[in-house]
């Protein structure tokens, strides 16, 4: 998956549907939490990423709620055994 | 005054050399992205061609085409009443038949078609494209937009045009080609153009085809010797014709930019990761505007006079 900054927000490109999407700052950062550090839960993206951050989790957990609406409706992931998965 | 390669232009050949080309070996036309080889049976073609690419070498021989078109006559009883005319490409025939006095338009959209196949090495934005100072001003749109019409235009105040189809992006040199072919204008715009420019080089109108009236603005020759000079991105205007409009030029945020070029490529989607690198370069690289207007004359005084920022920005 690529991904480049524009203006405020993001643009990415899956090679595995060949579509393209635009993202803010919360979806690409799931989306690189869950592929860098590969965490099985979306509690432990949340709290990867308020460690990283300093953002604490309860404030995380609902900037990310449209996040990961945004990243399963795109196809960008997908639930696994109730876990997330990152879809490359 | 000869072609920069000594050749007669179209312009100066005789009508039976045309004529002779068709029927015979062919006539290449050299657009930049693709060289076409020509080929017809069609009297009424010579003229048209003549009209159109009177800036363009006659050139008789090659010893390669990228594109190889034939046009027909129609073979059968109904050519003695409604005679039509048929393109062939690689011994393929895409579409229906035109009219035989129609077959300019069939050579134009045709050969069209075929580079927007065909050139799957560039990004083929719907659009066109003029340049100055080494800089390309992109003007993407759907069609009935004002696209030609603005471009035309551009072209006919100074503008060096690269097309008015393609802004033929290769995205290895991060530079436009140009794709010079006459700028098709349909309807009331051939009019507009009429009066904008009196002494613009159209060639003939053809009515009721399937895009109403057309006829095609004469690329110049200046346009034509420089036909594979590149141009670096330099600005992309998204042009609104809206009646009785005052001109508006409004800035276009990265992203909707990257969406509307996205969606406007021909091939965005057979390029993959190249167009999606190529789009997001152009979004990066270019100010994006939204151009409504209905006053040619004022549009085109806008666009001059953001043009000095557009190169400000490029030269920082």
């Amino acid at each position: 998956m690529l991904f480049e900054p524009l203006g405020g927000g993001w643009v990415a490109f899956s090679s595995l549907s060949g579509e393209s999407h635009l993202l803010n700052a919360e979806s690409v950062a799931v989306v690189e939490t869950l592929d860098l550090l590969q965490p099985r839960t979306a509690e432990e993206v949340t709290e990867l990423l308020a460690a990283d951050s300093g953002i604490p989790a309860a404030e995380l957990t609902e900037k990310l709620a449209d996040a990961w609406s945004m990243l399963l409706q795109a196809g960008l992931i997908r639930e696994q055994n109730a876990t997330a998965c990152l879809q490359i | 005054m000869p072609s920069d390669r000594g050749l007669l232009t179209l312009g100066q050949a005789g009508l039976q050399q045309i004529s002779n080309a068709l029927r015979g070996d062919g006539l290449w036309l050299d657009v930049g992205v693709a060289r076409m080889r020509v080929r017809s049976d069609e009297p009424s073609l010579a003229a048209q061609l003549q009209a159109v690419y009177q800036n363009f070498p006659l050139q008789t021989s090659s010893d390669w085409a990228d594109l190889h078109i034939d046009l027909r006559r129609q073979s059968g009883l109904r050519r003695w009443l409604a005679p039509q005319v048929r393109f062939f490409c690689d011994g393929q025939v895409p579409f229906d038949p035109f009219p035989a006095d129609a077959a300019l338009p069939l050579l134009e959209w045709g050969a069209n078609w075929l580079i927007g196949r065909r050139c799957n090495h560039l990004l083929l934005l719907h659009s066109g494209v003029v340049e100055r100072q080494g800089l390309a001003l992109v003007m993407p749109a759907l069609p009935g937009s004002g696209k030609s019409t603005l471009t035309a235009a551009l072209a006919l105040r100074g503008w060096r045009l690269l097309s008015d189809e393609f802004g033929a992006y290769d995205p290895g040199e991060g530079v436009f080609r140009p794709a010079l072919k006459p700028v098709g204008l349909k309807n009331q715009s051939i009019d507009v153009i009429r009066a904008f420019s009196p002494d613009a080089q159209l060639g003939p109108s053809f009515p009721k085809t399937r895009k109403g009236t057309v006829a095609h603005l004469a690329p110049d020759a200046n346009a034509v010797m420089r036909v594979h000079e590149t141009a670096r991105p330099g600005a992309v205007l998204l042009p609104r014709w809206q009646a009785g409009s005052a001109t508006q030029l409004l800035p276009v945020q990265p992203q909707m930019a990257f969406s509307t070029l996205a969606f406007n490529a021909f091939n965005y989607q057979v390029l993959g990761a190249v167009g999606f690198e190529a789009v997001v370069s152009l979004t990066q690289r270019c100010p994006v505007w939204q151009l409504i207007y209905s006053d040619l004359d004022d549009a085109l005084a806008r666009i001059e006079a953001l043009w000095p920022d557009v190169l400000a920005r490029e030269a920082a």
